[in-house]
């Protein structure tokens, strides 16, 4: 469909939901809760809770929760997200920037979807809700929320990856970086949702304090993570600041090596590992500059570079990768060594095609030739395959 | 052992003693006025709940805790009711004796300490709470007296708690020193903020019935585990910049230490300046941050036996401004770089000129650079390094050198050459082997 249509088409589509979620409201009973409920959704969007990767989630999840035990009519609450979620997407896109706007679109349209098809399933299996008392509500509120929380998670690792290969570990990852701050959102609409009807405007204090603090301890443990990355990239980019290695290298080989990571299938946590090992792994050039030092092998500065980044406790993972990203992946006549971390090899390979490119001025497909034709001896052939496939999706040409 | 540290030990182990009598005392009274608390499970999962938020209160700024153990106290106040919550209450303190540092180390000292604190500090915090709570059972009308109450008996808990802190430590170790109460206003009103909390939920439960309990027990967590894990990673990012720090040290022998006692240097000037714990945060991470930047200059410079031409000078200071610029990449990092890289022209420029926190570096920076020795001169003595600070005190703001010299005189603390002769005999020797450089 040509682009001009499928703009057409979406914003008709978009100005036709706060319509159709009037006419589900009237249907569920009440317009005026629906147009609650809505106001609830939109306000959802104006604050955003990062989750463990540093992702933005809205409030809805908190919303909706509210409204299940608020309401009996899931009809409500399905026309007040029809109203309320474009309009606060649009405030989101507006405030934070279109990247934002994927983190939530389609994810949380689908995951409310999910969670309302639980909630209806649920009730035709155990009958009417007043017969099976506020802690039955509560069960299948908690079901359903769980949807929400799985599906959204499946959602965002479906959608923006799918050329790659998609493992199905991806989606507990990205549902255990979700995981606290879904459960902040969830505890706190849930006892929103309880208490209002006792304890009345109170219940807005009881269940927002605890939800202040939960953000504020999320918020600031993002701050600190994104911060943290910020440093040791700075300081990663110091021997880069003596003169010794080539502009951006650091940079360059840390974004390179994270991609392969990813592509081949690493956790969050090892894609991490293994773009800190890349920021730093020429760290020991800047004890390596002094002119007394004749000559050094590249497995000396590994060395080095791994001596000063396990100074600090918390990176001797990241030492132990940069130690052994100069060893070979496999000796003639002998096996690969069970004891190498793959994590070094990715750097290796991420650190030669990035040199090959940059300072020897050599061309793409002939930089991971060069690693072709080292590979099952000096790189680990897997790991080439894994940058072909990654500079395959990024067009480079002539790979 | 010194005979001032065993004095010091007993005094210390007989007001332990002391406490451990008047907390134990003051239970025994507790358990023939008050009930015990029920529903009993319910005082156990909120206990449990209490030693675990108490062992993990995180370090969120300099010397600041946070735990969430202050929500729970008040929680169980108002779920036990009038007649038992003291005694329940007080029960779920005592248990914070058990502190995992003299758990390890198996120090029984402080936890008789602990738990006599504990206990006195409690029992005066909720018996001014119960009598905000009604006689009656719990209603809607009676919140805002349960929010109000839990605020004002937090700060009596944290009153009496602060003044027998202050107490141990003056008996005990008459040369620390602690921030005065009224300057951790951070600190009262988070207390303040958790307790109202920590009232409401209890009301929440004592109105609605016991499905809020896992709800409430889920919003501590998730708080709790925010926090743990933002404690984390600043600590993390702060072994990371230090290790960096000691790469420097190692790479120019004659600095190893500087970085540390620059920290310290800074953190006592501006807390005797009455800097806020966030610029104190914000001036320590510039003192560690200040000579990072020679990790760039050659090491044949860095070594050098001698002071450095003009040209080698600009080099040096070309690198560092370079390494500036990467750090200032850092969001965090920007405001610390400008306060370090501001420190190197502070002598240059006129104290208006300067932010206080870049002239409290500059001076830690120079009074610690006079008082070691270094590859081309030796330390001079401490009042030499006084005395050559209040001629540069226009330009570093006399409040600042004041502050600084304030500082290290009223904690008795020596620093440089012990007396002139040495230092001349040093700088004899020093000048030696620059010659012979």
């Amino acid at each position: 469909m040509p682009e001009r249509y499928r703009t057409v088409v979406g914003a008709f589509g978009w100005a036709m939901a706060p319509a159709a979620g009037c006419v589900i409201g009237v249907l569920g009973g009440s317009l005026g809760e629906t147009l609650i409920a809505a106001g609830a959704f939109v306000g959802a969007h104006l604050i955003t809770l990062p989750n463990s990767a540093g992702r933005r989630l809205s409030l809805s999840a908190m919303v909706a929760v509210a409204a299940w035990l608020l309401t009996d009519s899931s009809l409500v609450v399905i026309g007040g997200a029809a109203i309320g979620l474009p309009i606060g997407l649009v405030l989101i896109r507006l405030r934070l920037g279109p990247k934002a706007v994927t983190n939530l679109f389609p994810a949380e349209s689908v995951a409310l979807a999910a969670a309302v098809g639980v909630l209806w399933a649920g009730r035709l299996a155990i009958g009417s809700i007043d017969e099976k008392g506020e802690v039955g509500h509560l069960i299948l509120v908690t079901l359903a929320a769980g949807a929400w929380y799985l599906v959204a998670a499946f959602v965002r690792v479906v959608l923006p990856i799918r050329p790659r290969r998609v493992f199905r570990r991806m989606v507990w990852w990205e549902a255990l970086a979700d995981g606290p701050a879904y459960l902040a959102l969830v505890s706190a609409g849930a006892l929103f949702g309880l208490t209002y009807p006792v304890l009345g405007w109170w219940s807005v204090p009881l269940a927002g304090l605890p939800y202040a603090f939960s953000h504020l301890a999320l918020d600031r443990l993002a701050q600190t993570r994104r911060t943290y990355r910020q440093t040791i990239m700075a300081l990663g980019r110091i021997p880069e600041a003596g003169g010794y290695v080539e502009e951006g290298h650091a940079r360059r080989t840390a974004e390179l090596a994270r991609s392969i990571g990813a592509e081949m299938g690493f956790g969050p946590f090892r894609v991490q590992r293994v773009g800190y090992a890349a920021l730093l792994h020429d760290v020991g050039r800047v004890v390596l500059n002094d002119p007394s030092i004749a000559e050094y092998t590249q497995r000396d500065l590994a060395q080095w570079s791994a001596a000063i980044i396990s100074e600090s406790a918390s990176l001797e993972s990241v030492a132990t990768i940069v130690a052994r990203h100069k060893d070979p992946y496999r000796r003639p006549g002998e096996e690969r060594d069970p004891e190498l971390p793959r994590e070094a090899q990715v750097v290796q390979v991420a650190a030669t095609f990035d040199r090959s490119v940059v300072r020897n001025e050599v061309g793409p497909p002939e930089a991971l030739e060069l690693l072709h034709r080292g590979a099952a001896y000096d790189y680990d052939p897997e790991v080439v395959a894994a940058l072909r496939r990654v500079l395959q999706r990024r067009a480079v040409e002539g790979v | 052992m010194t005979t001032e540290t065993i004095s010091q030990r007993r005094r210390g182990a007989f007001l332990a003693a002391t406490f451990a009598v008047a907390g134990g005392a003051t239970l025994v009274v507790l358990l023939v006025f008050q009930d015990l608390p029920s529903p009993w499970w319910l005082w156990v999962t909120l206990a449990v709940a209490f030693v675990v938020l108490d062992f993990g209160a995180v370090e969120v700024n300099d010397g600041l805790m946070v735990s969430a153990s202050a929500m729970v106290t008040f929680t169980a106040a108002v779920a036990f009711g009038r007649d038992s919550a003291m005694l329940g209450v007080v029960l779920m303190a005592a248990l914070g004796l058990l502190q995992p540092q003299d758990l390890r180390r198996r120090r029984w000292r402080e936890p008789a300490a602990n738990f006599g604190q504990l206990v006195l500090s409690t029992a005066a915090g909720i018996s001014i709470f119960t009598l905000f709570l009604p006689e009656g059972p719990i209603e809607v009308r009676n919140l805002p007296m349960v929010a109000v109450g839990a605020a004002a008996s937090s700060v009596v808990y944290d009153w009496v708690n602060f003044q027998l802190v202050v107490l141990y430590v003056r008996l005990v170790s008459p040369d620390r020193t602690g921030r005065p109460w009224t300057k951790m206003i951070t600190n009262h009103l988070t207390l303040m903020v958790l307790a109202s909390l920590g009232g409401l939920l209890g009301a929440a439960y004592l109105l609605k019935g016991p499905t809020t309990l896992p709800l409430i027990l889920v919003t501590y967590a998730v708080g709790h585990v925010g926090l743990v894990s933002y404690g984390r990673m600043r600590r993390s990012h702060e072994e990371t910049v230090r290790g960096f720090v000691k790469v420097v040290e190692a790479l120019d022998p004659h600095t190893k230490g500087h970085t540390e006692r620059v920290a310290h240097f800074c953190r006592i000037t501006g807390d005797r300046l009455g800097l806020d714990p966030n610029r104190l945060e914000r001036l320590r991470w510039a003192a560690l941050l200040h000579d990072v930047g020679k990790l760039a200059i050659p090491a044949p410079l860095l070594r050098r036996e001698g002071p450095l031409s003009e040209d080698e000078r600009r080099m040096a200071s070309d690198h560092m401004a370079v390494v500036d610029d990467v750090l200032s990449e850092v969001e965090f990092l920007r405001p610390m770089v400008a306060i370090s890289a501001q420190h190197r022209t502070a002598l240059d420029r006129g104290a208006d000129e300067m932010p206080v926190e870049a002239r409290i570096l500059a001076a830690a920076d120079a009074f610690d650079a006079m008082t070691s020795t270094r590859s081309y001169r030796a330390a001079v003595t401490q009042q030499e390094a006084f005395d050559a600070l209040r001629t540069v005190a226009d330009r570093l703001g006399a409040e600042v050198v004041g502050a600084l010299i304030g500082a290290i005189t009223d904690r008795g603390e020596a620093y440089g050459s012990p007396d002139a002769e040495s230092s001349a005999e040093v700088a004899r020797l020093v000048k030696e082997r620059v010659l012979r450089a």
